[in-house]
């Protein structure tokens, strides 16, 4: 399956920091999930993928264009759906506004950008509170919202970043339903996350990051499999992945 | 940008809330400190456009609260993470807070233009003073939408737009806007439009310029010391505002200006053509008074017909927020030819002002033709002014008689007295 995204040799840091080191990632469609400790770097990645910040080292490479400048990352940024960590909306908007608002920063073209928005809106289930204002909706619903200006235009790369952070657990299954459907229009998805349970949920491939680096890269089940004898967590892939973090030394 | 985007942005704007307070300053500013100016077209197009001055100030409060709201959203990573450049995301808020100002700005004028038509007679609002009215209306847009985005905090910037608006009362080079628009004077078109170069300037920064939480991220303006060159751009740019010279400028006297039918002749603005009948009733009052004790001139005319160096042309009157400046430049100019020439002898001279200064009220009273309306306090110094409201209510010969007594006195107290 083709790449939607080419990472090699990518190096990021602020200032004297190094944040990322020396790491190489290819994107399919599927669902790939980032697992890492706080500080392993997971957010960088996803906002050097999302072309935000440029790299100090290496290249990208998002559905075929190298991004090297700031005209090819606005070019490749159609491509690409992002739900920060922080996510931001404006309170006042209805739902309809904000994914209509997304669509045109997007550069969903105008003619497109309605019907874009309202299938954005459909897909997260939340057609019947589009007129409803932000700030009237529950944090589930905001996230489900976050998510719809994500994929509205439908970009072949959505990455997002925490996603689950404060959602109750009704509000995460209907998150990973929707995760789901995205997996299964062939998306290529890129789920920072630290709740192992959303890996195990809806990821096909994941990824753990230390310090930095990709220290290792294989499905859920093989990331349950590496799990040694005595490892603690209270699910073999929680297990796994404490084996495989404390191999790192990342558990100091 | 496109319209829906625009229209997303004025129905979601918090200064759609706003809008009903600018208004009511537009309309409060324009119709609250005097009207006078009703019936004049320069004057009512001036009139029209300060109040852009005053609901600026809010307008400018309003869109560094506007501009920071991506800031307060917390939508700073999205707005980096788009395909639009950020000019692009900035111009439908700007644009929108500019149409909510303009709205605002649209009832004044309006106001301005219905209640001045009737008196006013041919002609309309001057486009020049509109032109100052927008520019200031940008300005203030410009200016708080330049500090909402460079300052996060929620006050700081409403401060900053005040204290760089305001300001402008105290530096007069520097001003947008002008208190009163008399016939005379009409708005330099070079001063004009190095204004409106400098407001764009300012639209263009607060567009193009970086948020202070900006990632400037693959920019090649990195290490660029963007906002230090723009408050330079800025500054040369108030400079140049400076130096364009002042606001208004003095316009050449009409080929024909408007003159009454009666003798003495009252010639004044054709603007001013409102006053025409007041102005000729003032001169008629005084024409009345019978035995031939003052001596009008054959012509009134209002400053700025003719030459300054014309005989006489120093009492020319003028319309000084009204007309009720006039009786006093008629009384002068009556005055002028009246008295005598007299070598006043120092010992005398507070005596012979006494009596001048209460002819010059009477004079002035009398034209007016309402003491009450002036009122018994001010006048001339030493003059009181019961007295001549008195006077002035008597029959019309014994007026003459107290005139013809102010004249004796004048010529007993002056020592060597020729007629003019």
């Amino acid at each position: 399956m083709k790449s939607v995204a080419e990472l090699r040799g990518i190096g990021q840091g602020y200032g004297a920091r190094d944040v990322i080191v020396d790491l190489d990632l290819d994107v399919r469609p599927g669902v790939l999930g980032l697992l890492g400790p706080n500080g392993a770097g997971k957010t960088t990645l996803l906002r050097t993928l999302a072309t935000v910040v440029p790299p100090k080292r290496g290249t990208i490479h998002i559905c075929g264009i190298p991004v090297g400048s700031q005209r090819a990352a606005r070019r490749a940024r159609r491509h690409i759906g992002y739900l920060p960590q922080h996510f931001g909306f404006y309170p006042g908007f209805t739902v309809y506004d904000f994914v209509r608002y997304c669509a045109w920063l997007r550069g969903v073209p105008d003619d497109a950008a309605d019907a874009a928005a309202r299938e954005a809106i459909d897909f997260v289930n939340l057609t019947e509170r589009s007129r409803a204002r932000l700030k009237s909706l529950s944090g589930g619903m905001i996230r489900r919202c976050g998510i719809a200006s994500a994929i509205v235009g439908r970009p072949p790369l959505v990455l997002l970043d925490e996603p689950t952070v404060g959602l109750d657990p009704a509000q995460r299954l209907e998150f990973r339903s929707v995760v789901r459907r995205l997996r299964d229009e062939d998306t290529a998805v890129v789920l920072s996350t630290h709740l192992v349970e959303d890996v195990a949920a809806v990821c096909d491939d994941v990824a753990v990051m230390a310090s930095g680096r990709m220290v290792w890269r294989g499905d859920p089940e093989s990331l349950a499999g590496a799990a040694r004898p005595g490892a603690e967590g209270d699910s073999p892939l929680e297990r796994g992945y404490m084996s495989l973090l404390a191999g790192q030394g990342a558990l100091a | 940008m496109t319209a829906r985007v625009f229209w997303t942005e004025l129905r979601r704007s918090p200064l759609r809330w706003w809008l009903p307070v600018l208004v009511a300053l537009d309309v409060a500013m324009l119709l609250g400190r005097d009207t006078w100016w009703i019936g004049v077209w320069p004057e009512a197009s001036a009139a029209a456009q300060l109040p852009a001055y005053f609901f600026g100030l809010v307008l400018g409060g309003g869109a560094a609260w506007v501009a920071g709201r991506t800031h307060r959203a917390g939508l700073t990573e999205q707005l980096s993470a788009s395909t639009r450049a950020r000019w692009q995301v900035e111009l439908p808020v700007l644009a929108g807070t500019l149409a909510y100002g303009l709205v605002a700005f649209v009832p004044g004028v309006v106001i301005a233009a219905v209640v001045s038509a009737r008196e006013a007679g041919p002609g309309f609002l001057w486009p020049s003073y509109l032109a100052l009215g927008v520019c200031l209306v940008v300005l203030s847009a410009a200016t708080g939408h330049l500090a909402g985005k460079l300052w996060s905090s929620r006050f700081v910037p409403a401060i900053t737009v005040a204290v760089c608006l305001f300001g402008q009362t105290m530096l007069r080079p520097i001003r947008f806007y002008v208190l009163s628009g008399h016939p005379q004077a009409e708005v330099s078109g070079p001063a004009l439009a190095v204004r409106v170069a400098f407001v764009l300037l300012m639209a263009a920064f607060a567009l193009a310029l970086p948020p202070r939480d900006a990632r400037l991220g693959w920019s090649r303006a990195r290490g660029v010391p963007l906002r230090p060159l723009a408050a330079v751009a800025a500054f040369a740019g108030l400079v140049a505002v400076a130096v364009a010279g002042p606001l208004l400028v003095g316009r050449p006297a009409p080929a024909r200006a408007l003159c009454s039918d009666e003798t003495p002749r009252v010639c004044l603005w054709p603007e001013n053509r409102k006053y025409l009948g007041p102005v000729s009733a003032m001169v008629a009052r005084l024409n009345s008074l019978p035995g031939g004790a003052l001596t009008l001139p054959p012509t009134f005319y209002e400053r700025g017909l003719r030459a300054a160096s014309a005989p006489d042309a120093g009492a020319d009157f003028q319309f000084l927020a009204g007309d009720l400046s006039v009786p006093s430049f008629l009384s002068s100019a009556v005055i002028a030819r009246t008295l005598p020439d007299c070598e006043v002898p120092s010992d005398a001279e507070e005596r012979y002002s006494h009596e001048v200064f209460s002819l010059d009220a009477y004079l002035q009273l009398r034209g007016f033709g309402d003491a009450a309306a002036l009122g018994n306090d001010g006048g001339p110094p030493g003059v009181d002014m019961r007295e001549i409201a008195r006077v002035a209510s008597l029959p019309d010969d014994r007026q003459a008689e107290w005139v013809k007594g102010r004249l004796a006195a004048v010529r007993e107290i002056g020592g060597d007295c020729r007629d003019r």
